[in-house]
């Protein structure tokens, strides 16, 4: 099976406003967060799962997810929750993301192309 | 289970990287449940789950590995800013753990009479009035400012670069910095006959010069620095033992 490239550069900072956005609507385990994203995104957006660990653990060290032991389908999993701090930046990420897709959606909209010049 | 070799190459390299046993531990038990809900859910067969199938869904070992270190380094002030920590910081916080000393020892030396009692007062006597006991705790303080406060900083920040996920280099760049400052304190203790005339001063200058430094300042400047590379060796055999369990 040949290795696909996941985590394109221009998607910086999209796996936190992804993990947020979803961890705010109900606690999740990392699993089911892995399946959560590739649900809501259609697949469009992957990256190697087992990338999501070092994140949420980093969310978790900056105080903005908790994480709780709990047993679920029949195993122990850590699953994690967000806090009030967690809710603050997932405002600012999807203000700022809302500012960078209009900015970005008008420069593609721009006009019309010049013709490419010969080689 | 043959995605035992993609968690044991995974382990490896997050050792290599230097992060710590209990992060290592906790995200190794997340990526095996991990690996059990895939297996679980694809109904991996063992021709399948193979380390090539793991580095397809889960990532490379040596990328998530380095995804990691990156992140952990990113939770952590002194992961962000190592410049900072420790090459920075270790002046302003030798300084400060000084004069903290200072203040603790002079203040304890004032509260004596008050706890103990009136033998304890210095105020007005001559040295030789002083109890024995109250001449041996304050050249103890004497000595242990030379070396307890910078042996304190160096354990910390030692403890700090092992908590940063950074190398051990730039913990022995800050021991270095503090054994030079801990070389420059020079101390002054006159117990006087002539009461009120006994006097403790604390002064700082580094042996720049070409004159040879006193064996109390080579002491001074080795104490920090045996320190730092006894913490070191000790790390670099932590790790070793971490890779061979």
């Amino acid at each position: 099976m040949p290795n696909k490239r996941t985590n394109p550069d221009y998607l910086n900072g999209v796996p936190e406003l992804l993990v947020l956005e979803l961890l705010s609507r109900r606690p999740r385990y990392g699993y089911q967060l892995v399946q959560a994203i590739r649900e809501a995104t259609a697949a469009e957006i992957e990256f190697g799962q087992g990338c999501i660990y070092p994140i949420l653990h980093r969310l978790e060290a900056q105080g903005m997810l908790g994480s709780r032991r709990e047993n679920a389908l029949g195993r122990d999993r850590v699953v994690y929750r967000v806090t009030k701090k967690g809710l603050r930046r997932l405002d600012e990420s999807v203000a700022n993301w809302h500012r960078i897709v209009v900015a970005v959606g008008g420069v593609l909209k721009g006009g019309p192309r010049e013709k490419p010049a010969l080689a | 289970m043959k995605n035992q070799r993609w968690l044991d190459a995974l382990r490896a390299e997050l050792i290599k990287q230097g992060l710590p046993k209990r992060y290592i531990r906790r995200l190794m038990k997340e990526l095996a449940d991990h690996t059990l809900d895939l297996m679980e859910e694809q109904e991996m067969d063992d021709r399948k789950n193979d380390c090539a199938a793991m580095e397809n869904h889960l990532g490379k070992p040596q990328e998530l590995a380095e995804a990691a270190v990156a992140n952990y380094r990113a939770a952590k002030f002194v992961g962000r800013h190592p410049w900072l920590t420790f090459l920075v910081a270790p002046v302003p916080v030798m300084v400060l753990t000084w004069i903290g000393f200072v203040l603790i020892g002079g203040g304890l030396l004032n509260a004596l009479p008050s706890i103990l009692g009136d033998a304890y007062d210095v105020e007005g006597k001559a040295a030789s009035e002083w109890l024995p006991l109250l001449i041996w705790m304050v050249r103890a303080f004497d000595y242990t400012l030379r070396f307890v406060p910078s042996a304190a900083v160096v354990v910390v920040f030692c403890y700090l670069v092992r908590r940063s996920g950074r190398s051990f280099r730039w913990a022995l760049a800050a021991c270095g910095l503090v054994a030079v400052l801990s070389a420059g304190v020079q101390t002054q203790l006159t117990l006087s006959d002539v009461p009120g005339e006994s006097a403790y001063r604390v002064a700082f200058g580094l042996p720049l010069g070409l004159s040879i430094p006193s064996m109390t300042t080579i002491v001074q400047f080795a104490i920090p620095l045996a320190i730092a590379l006894i913490l070191g060796l000790r790390h670099v055999r932590y790790r070793r033992q971490l890779e061979l369990t």
